[in-house]
């Protein structure tokens, strides 16, 4: 392993052998500085250097804008992490080295998993979970540049956009409109059939919309997930999903589940229940199923920074709640994992539909784990991080 | 917004700024050969060895001076081609999912779900050196070392290609010799070693032992692989055969076929799987340009053989065209095991139409012509 393999200051690879034995796998290719940034690391020294390159990455107009100590900032920069991040994780108060940052996730994460486009296109991941019996949300339709797929996973018959529109109002009900190559829940919609015309809904704004003039191309059309009782309770304003990381370390026979949280959605966040667009997020224990207080983004959301013990709409219990079906969840999601060899890195978004049966919203190839560290760092699970070690994230 | 394809001709209307003006100023006609020739005109187009008046209308047209060399000038006039400015600027428009096609291994694994027959897939050897055996089977981890000791075991022949690569690049054919693997491209062989590290994600697949019919075709070396299109039209029930050929590898082109590597392809007939004549990219291959009755180098007959099990090899085609509805326009390559099954060894999203068109023109067909002009490609 080459000496100037980029490790983050402090951080306890530093130095390390990385030789992990036959059959694992070398860390991917190391950042070599070029001949300038050479000179600049001899001068300042590999740690300020790195700190410098590390900084100059996250340090982001927004960034700086934020309201807190430019020694903060630098704190937090020189460590790998955003700002934002450095708050939301409080790391004057606890051990960043606990911590996936904000620089391994971002420039280092994207490596783990090699087929980068099972994820990024809804439909071939749907298509693969399919195959292999996974619930998933009823994909109506795949709208394209040229035509409509109605029924992509089954009879997949081509129609025109006027026969979509006149199909969903026909048959009423709920659906998603979101894109087919999207994440992090842009541009997602709701649509409802209202006196016999669609109407689509974004947080507290309803509008008519038209499936001919208004959809974009490339998009889905799924049937709305009709949630069990217990997660309806939650929040009423989306379906509310858990986020649950599943990890297969090279050489490992099996994955295993790092770390899973529950989302709830808000008045602000409908139709979806994301944490960044306002949302509240609780940890599950991984054993028990019991979820802990649930906080919410203070730079996201109007609300206080605090530790929900109920839901701060609807007022549903929040702390100390079990999951129901837990263990069926977390099976699921395993099998799922295992199912997937050349993906080792995947963050599911898992609902549980009316009869109690996990269901896969999507996959994620390089989750956020801002939602995932809020309560404690998933470094700090050495499990996970070996995990990040033997891939060469950390 | 339509929910029809926007039909190529009223495009111009919506043109804004420069375009929109020169747009007005000339007529539609003169206004597609100026975009085609502004597009297609390079130095090496420039320097082609052809008629400058040739190249002209040629250019005004969409088609590249090798394309005018190989159709002929009355072909590429007749309107009846499809023209390299079409493919190359339009074809990438027809597929929403381009990735499905990028990764082999995606296409791979979905088809194998639905149960169609591929080569096997051995190894994935990962960004970094992570080495999956098995990975559409039973996936388990695997040391460099242990996947070298399977490959000298297995007595097989294997392709090394990059997951993500297209055209042949990064091939290479692995075999045996002495108890030690050997990297075959073209005629030159050298020691195989694992590379530690690989940039891009590898695969390692068995090399399909062919059908006695097809490894006779070009003398028993090298895969002989049919590039079959699909397509499916807008409205339409289900897919359809376009073209179907069959190529045939030379020296020059082991471990591929590539026609434009110096192959030879033939025409299949759609009914019956008759072939007629191979025929050779003459700026590629360095053989003359004429039907080639027999092949060059074995003798094989070409003009008049009849693909055996034909019939099972198109309906697989359509199989798996009408298993990805959302691909409708799918370059097959398919070669034939020693059972007679059709084996599908890649999809192509965006095909060559050289060596599809080299028989004749795509659009003489009007079905064909339908399906191009749903999705914009031709006007």
């Amino acid at each position: 392993m080459s000496s100037e393999t980029a490790v983050l200051p402090g951080s306890p690879a530093d130095g390390r052998d990385a030789a992990v034995g036959a059959g694992a796998v070398p860390p991917p290719p190391a950042h070599r500085p070029g001949r300038l940034a050479g000179v600049a690391r001899r001068v300042l020294g590999s740690s300020r250097y790195d700190a410098l390159r590390v900084g100059g990455k996250l340090a982001s107009r927004r960034e700086l804008a934020l309201p807190y100590p430019l020694g903060f900032k630098l704190r937090a920069w020189a460590r790998g992490f955003t700002v934002e991040h450095a708050v939301i994780y409080d790391l004057d108060r606890r051990d960043a080295r606990e911590y996936l940052n904000d620089y391994a996730r971002k420039f280092r994460c994207p490596a783990l998993n090699p087929l980068p486009a099972l994820f990024d296109h809804k439909l071939l991941l749907r298509r693969l979970l399919a195959d292999r019996g996974f619930v998933q949300p009823e994909t109506v339709a795949h709208l394209t540049r040229s035509t409509v797929v109605l029924d992509p996973l089954g009879e997949a018959r081509q129609v025109d956009r006027q026969a979509l529109q006149a199909r969903l109002v026909a048959e009423g009900g709920a659906y998603i409109l979101k894109p087919e190559n999207g994440t992090y829940g842009q541009g997602i919609l709701r649509l409802e059939v209202r006196d016999g015309a669609l109407v689509a809904r974004r947080g507290t704004s309803v509008r008519p919309f038209g499936i001919v003039r208004d959809a974009p191309a490339d998009s889905l059309v799924e049937r709305l997930v009709e949630q069990h009782p217990f997660w309806e309770r939650l929040s009423p304003h989306s379906v509310n999903t858990m986020r649950i990381l599943t990890l297969w370390t090279p050489g490992d026979a099996e994955p295993f589940v790092a770390r899973a949280i529950q989302r709830m959605g808000t008045v602000e966040t409908a139709p979806t229940d994301n944490w960044d667009g306002g949302g509240v997020a609780c940890p599950i224990d991984l054993a028990t199923g019991r979820l802990g207080p649930g906080r919410v983004n203070p730079f996201r959301s109007a609300r206080e920074d605090r530790h929900y013990t109920h839901h701060p709409d609807t007022g549903a219990p929040l702390d100390g709640v079990e999951l129901p079906f837990w263990s069926e969840i977390l099976a699921t999601t395993l099998r799922a994992a295992r199912s997937l060899p050349m993906a080792s890195y995947i963050g599911w978004d898992v609902a549980v539909d009316a009869a109690g049966r996990p269901l896969f919203i999507e996959g994620n190839r390089n989750t956020g784990v801002r939602s995932l560290q809020l309560w404690s760092g998933l470094l700090a699970d050495p499990r996970v991080r070996r995990f990040y070690e033997v891939s060469g994230v950390v | 917004m339509s929910s029809e394809a926007v039909p190529a001709s009223s495009r111009a209307a919506e043109r804004r700024g420069l375009r929109g003006l020169l747009a007005q100023l000339v007529s539609p006609a003169q206004f597609a050969a100026l975009r085609s020739m502004s597009r297609l005109v390079t130095r090496a187009e420039l320097q082609a060895p052809l008629a400058l008046d040739l190249k002209l209308r040629g250019w005004r047209r969409g088609f590249r001076a090798s394309s005018v060399a190989l159709y002929g000038i009355e072909q590429v006039e007749s309107g009846l081609y499809v023209s390299d400015y079409e493919r190359i600027f339009r074809g990438p428009g027809i597929n929403p999912i381009p990735a499905l096609f990028r990764h082999k291994l995606l296409l791979r694994h979905l088809l194998a779900e639905r149960g169609f027959a591929q080569p096997e897939t051995v190894a994935m050897i990962s960004r970094g050196g992570g080495i999956l055996a098995d990975p559409l089977g039973e996936p388990h981890a695997l040391s460099a070392e242990a996947l070298v000791r399977t490959l000298l075991a297995g007595e097989g022949r294997y392709i090394w290609k990059r997951e993500d690569g297209s055209r042949g690049s990064g091939i290479a054919l692995l075999e045996v010799v002495d108890g030690a693997l050997h990297s075959r491209r073209g005629s030159t062989t050298r020691p195989f070693r694992l590379p530690a590290v690989v940039r891009l994600t590898h695969l390692i697949e068995r090399v399909v032992d062919q059908h006695p019919f097809w490894a006779a075709l070009s003398g028993g070396t090298g895969a002989n692989t049919m590039r079959i299109l699909t397509m499916w039209t807008p409205g339409e029930p289900a897919p359809f055969i376009a073209r179907a050929v069959q190529r045939i590898g030379t020296a020059a082109t082991l471990p591929t076929d590539n026609w434009s590597g110096g192959g030879l392809c033939a025409l299949v007939d759609l009914e019956t799987g008759r072939l007629g004549p191979g025929r050779v990219n003459p700026f590629k291959s360095g053989k003359p340009d004429r039907p080639y009755r027999e092949h060059p180098e074995s003798g094989a007959q070409i003009e008049g053989a009849v693909l055996p099990g034909w019939p099972a090899i198109a309906e697989a085609a359509v199989a798996a065209a009408r298993a990805l509805p959302y691909a409708p326009y799918i370059g097959w390559d398919i070669a034939v095991d020693r059972t007679g099954r059709a084996v599908i060894i890649e999809g192509n999203k965006n095909t060559d139409v050289d060596l599809l068109q080299v028989h004749g023109g795509l659009l003489a067909d009007p079905a064909v012509r339908r399906f191009y002009e749903a999705y914009g490609v031709v006007d």
